[in-house]
């Protein structure tokens, strides 16, 4: 639609935007009651004073007339006020004698268009209120928000201007998300924030929500708000549960209906209600592993049907039931039983009852315990045409418990829930700020709710994702308000993701961001030598972390390849050093006990036994670290193809379809594969980069791995054997760390040549790398120390000596 | 100026239609919140479906205790339906005749504002 002919449609708000341009529509509420109050005190006076102040008596009168028709007057003005202020809201209810034609959100458009000056609407934009509250959910202060339009080059020409409102019923989103799309300096402004399309949209369409929200509240002589009140007629016509009501509630008693079933389920609400309205075997199965979403659904239905809008599901009363409480209640076999019975037949002689079962799964196992079979007692009701039950499971036990029980799948048509969309999750996380705004006095940008459920969903895999994004919905506000702060913002929801998490998750910090540049220094303070590999790690690492890669991966994969004892399991603690603060953040996985049948189910828990997986009980554990796979081409090839698609990915499922989250790990996979090709090319003092390549292909050759694996890796890493001097330098660090040990007991250990030399030349066996020297280390070099300390002959404070000579005779003993 | 002209335009066209319509939502709650046909529909059940089950074996004396139980419930669920629905048509009839009481009210509205004005302003000289 063209600017002008949509500024043609809505003038028809003008007088009341004019009222709400002089005066607030607060104020103007508040000196109206002013007046009423002024006019029933004076017609108190005028009605006592013949007695009291009979002189007064006229002046009264006519003070009570004037204020009277003032009131009057103000009474009607905000009568004319509200049917215009009113008039875009969209009803729920139709009301046949109100023709509300306006899309939602249209006053506020019309707000800026009258605000509208020197042809520019983004000037109209700063100027409205709407436009203002838009900035503020933004976090584009206001200050900002005015230096731009005072500074403002080019005007987007009204008769130019096209709003897109197709598909939309929100005119405001609309108006907005057009400006954007065709007023270029605008969205340079908005980039400067962060702010993408999407969030200005989702943001615009919070507003509009917003208003809709106090205008419902407004307009309490409407259908939607009258229809709140109970029925009588409804409770009087209907049979009474007793028995029922003994151990379940009302679904409307039992949760917040303002909180819950905030109408975006429809799909699922509209299933549910046909799947109940049938005439038998009109029951359903819910499965979800989110508590939060099949009560949102459940209280969605509910609403729909205490308001009229279900007619097959008329006058129905959902009473929510846990039947663990009649098991806990009557302890035998025959009580329960005879309590089960009256309570169904109670319930279907009411005519009006559909029984929610709270976690089904449990109570069939719970009345198995008693011996009694819940399904048959249930058996003749399922069928029943005047009651209805719906079930609820999540997703575990109904694999375990239900799938396979035909004579349950065979009454209850299963609804397998998938998790709530991100839009869902920001819309439900929407309604519930108003609570909180009010309470705390904050001010949530949008873009913070935007980071809740980004991140929740990547932080916290595995568990409810709508219980948990509420969780610090609700934290947030004490969170922010400790730091002085009232309005909440992307930055604040991040640092409360890690302070919940340990995971560094927001922007790069100051410290990360030294540890990144400097990646290589740092791992060569433990990694000797192996330049091409740090090179390669650092390079990678750096991309991951500046958010260039995809977010739905590992942090990092590297495959490291090379000969034992040349410093792949060191790199790996050093990164878990460099990231993770400790070089304990490690998850090691020997795969070579991953090569037989049984592999994945090892790893990944089994249905059959219910056993936990190794890899998904450790990961649940700690998803944050390095995971070392130790001997990687040993491990079956189911587990390689696991692997293939954490790499992708970043996630897997368990034994029941839960999520594990593999997202915040380095993974590293290390292999002795290629070593003996990677001597050769050492030996020949051939480049291994240059060689890499080969190296890779004859791996591939020789059927250890598929290419398709070692594509998925972020790098595949070569280890080069060491040179001697490289293990003059692994000696006397290892040496070092010893000395360190010993500074603790106030002894000083001298690292002598003589000392490295020897070390070096027992581990110059070549095939095992720098691994004997730290043998060496144990057997020989602690024993004597150890001798000297018990014998006296080393004292706290004195130098430890080791000679070459004493170095032989311990070997020789030990031999 | 224009924007009296546009009140008074709206005082005497569209804000008729909207006290007729405020008045429809009242008595459309009115109406619900009695739920008259389903009371009407339900008029001859006993109280809260209360009622006893016929023994199974033929015992005249149990049979007649059930029948006269039975009996005085259906009764006094007709008796408190029928207190209802009256209750409710009578509310009806009142919201009705409220409303057009105001509509005329609001016919003469600013007259009377006007009338309030010049009395109170008179009185006070």
């Amino acid at each position: 639609m063209n600017y002008t002919s949509l500024e043609k449609k809505l003038n028809k708000y003008n007088s009341a935007i004019a009222l709400d341009q002089l005066m607030s529509s607060r104020w103007r509420d508040r000196i109206k009651n002013w007046f009423i109050d002024l006019t029933i005190v004076l017609f108190i006076w005028f009605a006592v004073s013949p007695t009291y102040t009979p002189a007064y008596t006229a002046l009264i009168q006519g003070l009570t007339f004037v204020s009277l028709g003032i009131s009057i007057l103000l009474f009607c003005l905000e009568s004319f006020y509200y049917d215009l202020y009113l008039d875009d809201l969209i009803t729920v209810f139709p009301e046949p004698h109100f023709k509300n034609g306006d899309v939602s959100g249209s006053y506020l458009v019309a707000e800026i268009i009258k605000n509208t000056r020197a042809e520019d609407v983004i000037f109209g934009l700063s100027r409205s209120v709407s436009g203002r509250l838009l900035a503020l959910r933004l976090d584009i202060p206001l200050v900002d928000l005015d230096t731009f339009v005072e500074n403002k080059k080019n005007k987007i020409n009204p008769n130019e201007f096209e709003i897109q409102t197709e598909e939309k019923n929100d005119l405001f989103e609309s108006f907005i998300t057009s400006i954007y799309n065709q007023d270029k300096e605008f969205k340079d402004f908005l980039f400067q924030y962060s702010v993408r399309e999407k969030d200005l949209a989702g943001a615009s369409r919070w507003i509009t929500k917003q208003f809709e929200r106090e205008k419902r509240l407004e307009r309490w002589w409407g259908r939607d708000s009258l229809s709140k009140t109970d029925s009588v007629g409804r409770d009087w016509s209907y049979g009474k549960a007793f028995v029922l009501e003994k151990y379940a509630q009302k679904i409307e008693d039992l949760y917040d209906f303002s909180s819950h079933g905030l109408g975006h389920h429809k799909k699922e609400v509209d299933e549910i209600e046909n799947i109940l309205s049938r005439k038998t075997e009109a029951n359903i199965m819910l499965v979800s592993d989110d508590d939060l979403q099949k009560i949102d659904i459940l209280v969605e239905l509910s609403k729909k049907i205490l308001g009229g809008k279900s007619p097959s599901l008329q006058n129905k009363v959902m009473f929510v039931l846990n039947i663990n409480d009649v098991i806990v209640g009557k302890k035998t076999k025959p009580e329960f039983e005879e309590e089960i019975v009256n309570m169904f037949n109670g319930a279907e002689r009411a005519g009006n009852i559909v029984i929610v079962i709270k976690n089904l799964p449990s109570s069939l196992v719970n009345s198995n315990a008693l011996k009694s079979d819940l399904l048959g007692l249930m058996g003749p009701y399922l069928d029943s045409s005047s009651l209805q039950i719906v079930a609820l499971s999540d997703t575990k036990n109904f694999h375990q418990y239900i799938e396979n029980n035909i004579s349950v799948t065979e009454k209850f048509e299963t609804m397998l829930m998938k998790e709530d969309t991100e839009d869902n999750l920001v819309y439900s996380l929407q309604k519930r700020t108003v609570e909180l705004e009010q309470k705390y006095g904050v001010f949530f940008t949008y873009l913070a709710l935007v980071a809740i459920a980004e991140n929740v969903s990547r932080y916290f895999m595995g568990q409810i994702i709508s219980d948990k994004a509420l969780d610090i919905l609700t934290e947030l506000p004490q969170f922010v308000l400790k730091q002085k702060k009232l309005t909440i913002t992307k930055k604040d929801v991040l640092e409360m993701v890690e302070t919940k998490t340990g995971i560094p998750v927001g922007e790069i910090k100051e410290k990360e961001k030294e540890k990144l540049l400097n990646l290589e220094k740092i791992l060569h303070q433990r990694v000797i030598s192996q330049n091409e590999a740090i090179l390669a790690i650092g390079s990678s690492l750096r991309r991951a972390r500046s958010g260039i890669e995809s977010a739905n991966k590992p942090l990092g994969s590297f495959l490291f390849l090379g000969p034992t004892g040349v410093g792949k399991t060191e790199t790996a603690k050093a990164l878990s050093e460099v990231f993770f603060d400790s070089d304990k953040k490690i998850i090691r996985l020997d795969m070579s006990e991953y090569s037989g049948g049984d592999s994945l189910s090892r790893l990944l828990g089994s249905f059959e036994t219910g056993k936990q997986g190794v890899l998904t009980s450790l990961l649940r554990e700690n998803q944050y670290g390095v995971l070392l796979l130790d001997e990687f081409e040993k491990a079956n090839g189911e587990v390689h193809n696991l692997f293939l698609q954490i790499l992708d990915e970043g996630v897997f499922s368990d034994m029941v379809g839960k999520k594990v989250n593999a997202r915040n790990l380095i993974i590293i996979a290390t292999s002795n594969a290629g070593s003996s090709t990677i001597w050769d090319y050492v030996k020949e003092s051939k480049s291994l980069a240059d060689n890499k390549q080969k190296i890779i292909d004859e791996i591939i050759h020789e059927g250890l791995f598929k290419p398709e694996l070692i594509n998925r890796f972020d790098g595949v890493i070569l280890f080069h054997p060491l040179s001697e001097a490289d293990l003059k330098q692994v000696a006397t660090i290892m040496l070092k760390k010893l000395a360190k040990r010993l500074e603790d007991k106030s002894l000083e250990l001298v690292i002598t040549d003589e000392l490295v030399d020897y070390l070096v030349q027992k581990g110059s066996d070549p095939t095992f790398g720098a691994r004997p020297i730290n043998r060496a280390i144990q057997d020989n070099v602690e024993e004597i120390v150890a001798r000297k300390l018990i014998s006296g002959e080393a004292q706290p404070g004195s130098k430890i000596i080791i000679s070459r000579e004493e170095l032989e005779l311990t070997n020789n003993k030990n031999e | 100026m224009l924007f009296i002209s546009s009140y008074i335009s709206w005082h005497y066209s569209k804000a008729f239609l909207n006290i007729y319509g405020i008045f429809s939502n009242f008595l459309w709650v009115i109406y619900r919140f009695f739920s008259i046909p389903l009371l009407l529909k339900t008029f001859f059940y006993p109280w809260h479906r209360l009622d006893v089950s016929y023994a199974k074996k033929l015992d005249f004396g149990e049979y007649f205790g059930t029948f006269v139980v039975n009996t005085l419930m259906r009764l006094v669920g007709m008796i408190i339906r029928l207190i209802v629905i009256f209750i409710g048509v009578v509310c009806l009839l009142l919201a009705f005749v409220f409303e057009i009481a105001f509509l005329l009210f609001w016919f003469v509205l600013p007259l009377i504002v006007i009338w309030l004005f010049y009395t109170g302003i008179l009185k006070m000289l």
